[in-house]
């Protein structure tokens, strides 16, 4: 009898910390897909968990270093989900017609609305994002523990979508560490349907 | 697991203290001189002595504890405001008012857009730069440092905690204070927040500490009735807020606290009324808190905006354009809200903002950028073009020089 409460204990005990971890596997050093239509070359092996409509890469753990890459936001999409509903509700959506400059201002904010403080945005430039016409900019901000984050996004609309990579990692080592791998990667993005890269 | 550690933590804790709980009641001291005063002839005696250490085996020396290991955190974060000139003033205003006890007192100015301040029993301010944005004078920040002084002098938290210790709220407290007492609020003095909320002060002692942020108002000059007129300006922004149904749940320990906006402002008028010398008392010090603040109310309204209560930022802004100081800058932010809520008539309602700031002389260069991108929305390519190349030659060293001289290439 004893022994079988124990075991049962034992077995609450394994769910219930099973239910506070998240997910993670592995990503290989070779060519995959995220979602339908982008796909991405890393260089060395990340760890990766998916999200709604993303998927979220680390090597060092998220709070070091994250590297957001998203699946093709569509209107009404917002770029991090909250569990907060009233401050969901404040997450600012994506809309297909957004300019350049709103979509810089739709991802300053919902930084901005996920808790980070002190945001700035630096280098805001043109660029090519697989071949599409895009743009990068980078960005710092404070976490909620105070510590300086650095971090960037590049991205391009296709179609009515917005292909997105964000990357992001404490200002102290970590950010630096895997960035050349991170430019490197953004380099290899395709967008293409998953079938013809398979 | 955790939690049985953490509920054997708290009893040893408890254990611990409820063997060694002083009594509160004792001497009391003059603020004006740090020596012992009758407090029944001294509205402003102080429970504390100046530079008093209490012994480590007190609850006193374990609650200060909590609050050091807090203020450990939060102290080198990214939040805090290290603006020379701001450090000066806000700490010369502390030491204005807590006279023998302003060695016991450290003040941080946070960047943090909310009005709030906290004051921990270990002598560690907090003074977030929403407050900053909100109150315009120096009689109004004078009346929330006096407020939060207040609070220290007559060792609220440490009743608070002993409330606490001889209720079953016990348990709650050191579980959550022995977890980090972590919230989702801003930046690392998050835990000190927490602190702040667990010690949670009672109506009497808001009432008490609202006497004393007015009596220090008096003792120092100023006119007393800048405090009531605080929570007059406060009142106007959470009620439209709930208008517009944005209204949030509060961050603020200063505003969460009992008894309700309107009851305190109402007792801080009636207090004012009945100062016999009041129409002596006259001085608000406007030019110097402006000469201070008002070279950096850009970043704090651009904190604000970022926040997106458009109804609470609409109604600040309002009132501030109303006290006509750096107008241009307010327009441009009434526009930017206009632009960024984008309603029906928001864009007509920006592009209106705009051309104010303009008239009213020297808006900040952004304003070229936003006056392109609402043209753009009304489809007049020529004047956005127009917009974007004033907006290169007001900012030439922009770090979105690029994309602007890109978007103007795609107008042409």
């Amino acid at each position: 009898m004893t022994a079988q409460i124990l075991a049962r204990l034992a077995f609450l005990c394994v769910c219930f910390l099973a239910a506070g971890c998240q997910t993670y596997s592995l990503v290989q050093p070779a060519r995959v897909t995220v979602g339908d239509k982008l796909s991405i070359e890393p260089d060395i092996a990340w760890n990766k968990r998916s999200i709604e409509n993303a998927e979220i890469w680390t090597v060092d753990g998220e709070a070091l270093q994250a590297l957001h890459l998203y699946k093709g936001l569509e209107d009404g999409d917002t770029l991090f989900v909250l569990t907060n509903s009233e401050k969901q509700e404040k997450m600012p959506q994506y809309s297909k017609t957004m300019s350049l400059l709103e979509l810089r201002e739709f991802i300053e904010a919902s930084i901005v609305q996920s808790g980070f403080t002190n945001l700035k945005s630096l280098k805001f430039k043109p660029t090519k994002f697989a071949d599409k016409d895009g743009f990068r900019f980078e960005f710092t901000f404070s976490n909620t523990n105070g510590l300086r984050e650095l971090g960037f996004a590049a991205g391009a609309q296709s179609g009515d979508r917005l292909y997105l990579v964000l990357y992001r990692g404490a200002k102290l080592h970590y950010y630096g560490k895997y960035l050349k791998n991170v430019e490197d990667m953004i380099r290899s993005v395709q967008l293409a349907w998953a079938s013809a890269i398979l | 697991m955790i939690a049985v550690r953490q509920i054997g933590c708290a009893i040893a804790v408890l254990g611990m203290l409820g063997g060694c709980v002083t009594t509160q009641s004792g001497p009391t001291y003059s603020v004006s001189t740090g020596k012992p005063t009758a407090a029944a002839d001294d509205k402003l005696a102080a429970t504390l002595k100046p530079g008093a250490k209490p012994a480590l085996n007190t609850d006193d020396a374990g609650l200060r504890m909590m609050y050091d290991k807090a203020e450990g955190k939060f102290k080198t974060s990214g939040n805090v405001v290290r603006d020379p000139e701001i450090n000066r003033y806000v700490s010369g205003l502390v030491c204005k008012v807590a006279g023998p006890y302003c060695a016991d007192i450290r003040v941080y100015v946070i960047r943090a857009p909310y009005f709030n301040a906290t004051m921990g029993p270990n002598g560690a301010m907090q003074v977030w730069t929403g407050l900053l944005l909100r109150t315009r004078n120096e009689a109004q920040l004078m009346a929330v440092l006096g407020h939060e002084i207040g609070h220290y002098l007559r060792q609220h938290s440490l009743e608070r905690m002993r409330t606490a210790v001889n209720t079953s709220n016990a348990l709650a407290f050191f579980q959550l204070a022995t977890a980090g007492a972590g919230v989702g609020i801003v930046g690392a003095m998050g835990s000190l927040v927490a602190l702040a909320q667990l010690t949670a002060y009672s109506r009497d002692q808001e009432r008490e500490a609202d006497r004393f942020g007015h009596l220090f108002l008096v003792k120092h000059g100023y006119d007393p009735r800048e405090a009531a007129r605080i929570w007059g300006q406060l009142i106007e922004e959470q009620d439209a807020e709930k208008e517009e149904g944005e209204e949030e749940e509060t961050r603020s320990v200063f505003l969460a606290s009992h008894p309700l906006p309107d009851e305190r402002r109402d007792t801080l008028w009636e207090l004012a009324d009945e100062v016999e010398v009041r129409e002596k008392l006259t001085k608000i010090n406007e030019e110097v808190y402006n000469a201070v603040f008002l070279p950096h109310r850009r970043m704090f309204l651009r904190d604000e905006l970022n926040l997106r209560r458009f109804a609470r930022f609409e109604t600040l802004l309002e009132m501030l354009i109303e006290d006509g100081k750096q107008v241009a800058e307010l327009h441009y932010f009434r526009g930017e809200l206009y632009r960024l809520r984008n309603d029906v008539g928001d864009v007509e309602r920006a592009e209106k903002e705009y051309e104010l700031a303009v008239e009213a002389g020297d808006p900040p260069g952004e304003i070229h950028r936003s006056m392109g991108q609402i043209h753009q929305k009304l489809g007049k390519m020529d004047a956005a073009k127009g917009a974007f190349q004033r907006y290169l030659k007001a900012k030439p060293n922009a770090e979105d020089v690029d994309i602007i001289r890109h978007i103007i290439g795609k107008l042409s």
